[in-house]
């Protein structure tokens, strides 16, 4: 039963892994220049920057593919889900109260891993000197995507006119 | 198996663009370590950051790895039925789970490898710059992802299998 009730667990573990590959792509630029003693990184400035901008770019890549995979598992869960929005609107919740019920039942625990990963990043990006807005951004893009889908469902469920009208005849 | 793959098209295809791209940021962490060492000699300090970023490239495709259980993870349930309805036609379960675990193991360690080579084949001087060491790197890096696919996947997926009410009820 604990299962039948998290559906949304899976996305906890795409949104914190994410969160890490831009925090190891803002690494690699750190730990490049730190491979490169002082005295020769005038010499290697070319090199450097090169390396620097490969690394963000791969940054912003892993953000847009963490959301993309994200998003893909929203998509997959989207039945189990609906089917929860579905019971509260059976019991009569207004959509304000059925909205609350599923963020509460589902948005907790993805929403403290990639709080707890974003955290971690923006830690050991500070502690190196790097740009900790980044993973914090992407970590409040998950967040949005997650309340935002969780809204969409609700309010799809509850635009429809009888609840008998849902395929396969649930209210049965 | 084709028409497995095209039920499950939409799942496979984004775990191997993920596997890609996994494949290609860890091609850049190699080379950008080889890189370092060239241009700093591989004596201490610069040796440190250097192998960080080698130990740094077998990362991308485990946090890959782990989304892609996710996503059966969060696909259990119409696993679960698809089992059903294949050993229900007599199909041995064994079969089904051979099925997926080339559509969610082989495919996405194949994506993992092109993604290694595209940016070989993309990057100008890659291949210098790695020369020799290229094919060990290239193997010691499908020989990691190749484990950890290959051993968490069909772990989760035999798990799906044995859940499955109907090899419950046969059992």
């Amino acid at each position: 039963m604990a299962r039948r009730h998290r559906p949304l667990r899976a996305v906890s573990l795409v949104f914190a892994g994410f969160v890490t590959l831009v925090l190891l792509s803002q690494l690699s630029a750190h730990f490049f220049a730190e491979a490169i003693p002082k005295h020769l990184l005038v010499k290697n400035a070319a090199v450097i920057a090169s390396i620097e901008q490969t690394s963000t770019e791969l940054a912003f890549a892993a953000a847009a593919l963490g959301l993309v995979f994200a998003g893909a598992v929203l998509l997959i869960t989207r039945q189990k889900v609906a089917a929860d929005v579905d019971t509260y609107r059976a019991t009569g919740l207004p959509l304000s109260s059925a909205y609350l019920r599923l963020l509460r039942s589902h948005s907790v625990a993805p929403l403290a891993w990639v709080a707890g990963a974003a955290a971690l990043t923006a830690l050991v990006d500070i502690d190196f000197g790097l740009d900790a807005l980044f993973p914090i951004g992407l970590a409040v893009s998950f967040a949005a995507l997650l309340v935002i889908w969780l809204a969409f469902l609700s309010s799809l469920s509850f635009s429809q006119k009888g609840f008998e009208g849902r395929s396969g005849g649930r209210a049965g | 198996m084709w028409i497995e793959l095209a039920s499950h098209a939409p799942t496979i295809i984004v775990s191997c663009v993920a596997m890609g791209f996994a494949g290609y940021l860890a091609t850049f962490f190699e080379n950008a370590s080889w890189v370092a060492a060239e241009a700093a000699g591989t004596t201490s300090p610069s040796f440190a950051p250097s192998a960080i970023l080698v130990a740094m490239a077998a990362l991308p495709s485990i946090f890959v790895v782990l989304g892609v259980y996710a996503l059966i993870d969060a696909n259990e349930e119409a696993l679960r039925y698809e089992v059903g309805v294949f050993c229900s036609q007599g199909i041995d379960g064994d079969t089904v789970i051979d099925v997926w675990s080339a559509l969610y193991g082989w495919l996405p360690i194949a994506a993992y490898f092109l993604g290694l080579l595209g940016y070989v084949a993309f990057t100008p001087g890659v291949i210098a710059n790695l020369q020799s060491g290229l094919p060990d790197i290239i193997t010691g890096l499908f020989f990691t992802t190749g484990m950890a696919t290959l051993i968490l996947i069909p772990f989760k997926l035999n798990g799906v299998l044995k859940t499955s009410p109907y090899t419950v009820v046969r059992s």
